[in-house]
């Protein structure tokens, strides 16, 4: 390889591998503010100058790809996981990783099943995660079967599907079928259901009602029905005043 | 690009790590992998420097038909040659991203790299004998009138650092190079569940010990301890690494001029932890497919020997911040009683440059596939007493701690801590820029097994840089007094 006698301030092999020291946990340093660390010198010194050489090169692809998630350890291979179990939808199809102890996310020599997650609470998210831009890398969960199997991924992928929408819309059916039952309202067509608001702090859909429909006597203000604005958008009746 | 299917057609996945960057991956398909590829050198091709896959003597079967790939050492537009060092960090890019048929095409390229001349047996990993006979040649011969530590494992052995043969100095493995072609190997056989090549991966992990790490002559590659006290067993005899099959570690053998940059000598950025742990799992699973008159139990043994005094020795050569020289002359006794005296590869002693940039991704991996064993690796004192533990994470934060450290006493006009632009953020303060953060690792502090610093990264204006990458060809295409020609 020929090496220029003058080299970039933030050439390629010369700060990239010290980046990857950044995956490591710092004794006295928080987590997400680690995080922090590792995104920004990540991106200032993965735009630095490049010669394509295959010693700069080859420092790129390695080092990207291990600060970037790749590297599994072939000990232990990583079963793509079974579709999920339902559960209620979470804040963001965006959401960060869940933060384990720094051991839990390398590959054990014995496999360790999650115990089920029925019965025990969803993930907390971590705020200051939220707030920075990470990605699941939900295409490394590779799912990949012979094809006796896919029909059966397919149906359990879909019930799964269906599951989540009906816990999600469990207090809008049971609100709306209490209405048809009191008060003779038309149930919402499908399409209706589609275009519901998120509900901002528990991410359920909001329970539709008529336009014309702004008050109901009797029901607490938490429990009073919303209409529903321009684009998703979500007014209080009392903001209409 | 994440293709294949793994084993049992279910595709193999990535342990997500505590930290890491998501965006990073897609910097390296959209922008690294299109220019790495365009390094890429085809079977067939006019000017593709390797034995054709037909003429591979010991092709594996999953390999039947699958072209070779190889990577050119020098540059797209320069002549067409390959290092085992280029075309490893390929396997291991291929194996970290699951491209199952890259890999293959790549491990034709190895198979080829390690057979070096179609028709013959490897002799790659041979020495030159002095005669002055062509290294084509030279392979023609049989095993015992050949010498280094070559041919000790039959159906493969490690490359040549450099092919096509030029001279002999083309010939002898070189350490770094292997070890991740051999982990890539290790990714194949796992991405295709096949048993063959498993067998091939453990026989490869096998020569690896005996010719790069020495087993092959122990007395001229280990050292007992010096004083015994309460260093287990297994860990008595020091067992580190070679530069390669011809000549490094503890190894004095080399003769003439040269000598001292050969014997005694390691590179201490051929230190790879993490991989040469799982080269000890990965033989003591499958034990049943080490070659006959080997055994796993002692391969393992000299590898964790290795990753122990490895880390005792980084951890007495290496600065409080990281930086560690790019060679190292051993000492008689205790390995980091050396000095500063051997150099090779165009990179000098002392300093932290090209060849010592690669000890942070290489600590780094052992962190990351085995925490609970680096974190307990044991550190020894002269007197034999263990005085703690010291491992893949004290390194790694030596790194961390000191560029974060730097970079937070980065100050404005007025001599102020610019608060908020660096982590922990605070909003509506401007972020530091490339150039107030990455000249700071050419201002950490040298140290006495170091003393000339950080060398790979140079806070030199950026103009130079461009004109660098302007006069790049032109720079290539003259001798030796303006460019500096890596030797491996």
């Amino acid at each position: 390889m020929r090496l220029c006698p003058w080299q970039s301030p933030w050439n390629g092999w010369g700060s990239y591998p010290i980046v990857a020291a950044f995956l490591v946990p710092l004794d006295g340093v928080r987590r997400e503010e680690m995080q922090e660390w590792l995104d920004m010198l990540a991106e200032l010194t993965f735009t630095g100058t490049s010669h394509d050489t295959y010693f700069d090169l080859g420092t790129q692809v390695i080092v990207s790809a291990i600060i970037g998630g790749g590297a599994w350890n072939p000990l232990r291979p990583v079963r793509a996981p079974s579709p999920p179990a339902p559960s209620p939808p979470s804040h963001s199809s965006h959401s960060p990783p869940p933060l384990e102890s720094p051991r839990s996310w390398t590959l054990r020599e014995q496999p360790h099943l999650p115990p089920p997650a029925v019965h025990s609470p969803p993930p907390v998210a971590q705020p200051a995660l939220l707030a920075t831009p990470l990605r699941v890398k939900l295409r490394r969960v590779k799912v990949a079967a012979p094809a006796s199997s896919t029909p059966v991924i397919v149906l359990g992928l879909a019930s799964a599907l269906v599951l989540t929408v009906l816990y999600a819309l469990r207090r809008c059916m049971m609100r709306a079928l209490d209405r048809v039952w009191r008060c003779r309202l038309q149930f919402p067509t499908t399409e209706k259901l589609t275009e519901m608001p998120l509900n901002g702090v528990t991410g359920e859909h909001e329970c539709l009602a008529e336009p014309d429909d702004t008050t109901f006597a009797g029901l607490a203000e938490d429990d009073a029905p919303r209409t529903r604005g321009v684009q998703g958008s979500v007014l209080r009746t009392n903001d209409l005043d | 690009m994440y293709a294949a299917a793994g084993r049992g057609g279910v595709r193999l996945a990535a342990a997500t790590p505590l930290f890491h960057r998501p965006a990073l991956d897609d910097h390296l398909q959209n922008t690294y992998q299109p220019k790495w590829l365009h390094l890429m050198m085809h079977e067939g091709q006019a000017g593709y420097p390797l034995p054709a896959a037909a003429q591979v003597n010991d092709l594996l079967s999953a390999l039947q038909g699958v072209g070779g790939q190889a990577v050119s050492s020098s540059g797209v537009n320069g002549k067409q040659g390959v290092v085992s060092e280029g075309q490893a960090y390929a396997m291991l890019s291929a194996g970290m991203r699951n491209d199952t048929a890259l890999l293959k095409a790549l491990t034709v390229g190895w198979q080829a790299q390690v057979q070096g001349v179609a028709g013959e047996h490897a002799c790659g990993a041979c020495c030159g004998v002095g005669d002055h006979q062509s290294a084509a040649q030279l392979c023609g011969r049989s095993a015992s009138s050949l010498s280094g530590l070559c041919r000790r494992v039959p159906g493969t052995d490690m490359p040549a650092w450099s092919l096509p043969f030029q001279s002999e100095g083309s010939l002898g493995s070189a350490t770094d190079g292997d070890e991740d072609a051999i982990t890539a190997l290790i990714y194949l056989a796992e991405l295709l569940d096949d048993d063959e090549v498993r067998r091939y991966a453990v026989a490869s992990i096998t020569a690896f010990v005996l010719e790069d790490l020495g087993l092959a002559d122990p007395s001229a590659n280990s050292r007992p301890v010096p004083v015994a006290g309460d260093v287990p067993a297994a860990l008595q005899t020091i067992w580190l690494w070679r530069g390669g099959s011809c000549w490094g570690g503890y190894d004095r053998s080399a003769t003439g001029y040269g000598a001292s940059d050969r014997n005694m000598c390691i590179a201490p950025a051929y230190f790879s932890p993490g991989q040469w742990r799982l080269f000890a799992k990965y033989v003591s699973r499958h034990s049943d497919l080490v070659p006959a008159g080997h055994r796993a139990a002692q391969i393992a043994e000299v590898l964790l020997s290795s990753v122990t005094w490895g880390y005792n020795l980084l951890n007495r050569i290496s600065c409080s911040n990281g930086l560690v020289s790019n060679w190292w002359s051993l000492g008689e006794a205790w390995p980091w009683q050396g000095k500063l005296l051997c150099a090779n590869s165009a990179t000098r002693a002392g300093a932290y440059g090209a060849d010592a940039v690669r000890i942070p991704w290489r600590v780094v991996l052992d962190y990351l596939w085995f925490p609970d064993e680096t974190i307990a690796s044991p550190l020894f004192g002269e007197s034999g007493v263990q005085i703690g533990t010291w491992g893949a994470k004290e390194y790694a934060n030596r790194w961390a701690g000191a560029w974060r450290s730097a970079i937070q006493q980065v100050v404005d006009y007025k001599g102020e801590p610019l608060l908020g632009s660096f982590p922990p953020f605070a909003p509506g303060v401007q972020r530091l820029r490339p150039d107030q953060i990455l000249p700071l690792l050419s201002k950490l502090p040298s140290c006495a097994t170091c003393p000339m610093g950080m060398t790979a990264v140079r806070p030199l204006p950026s103009i130079l840089s461009e004109m660098c990458v302007h006069c790049r060809d032109l720079i290539a295409s003259v001798p030796v007094a303006v460019t500096v020609e890596r030797l491996g």
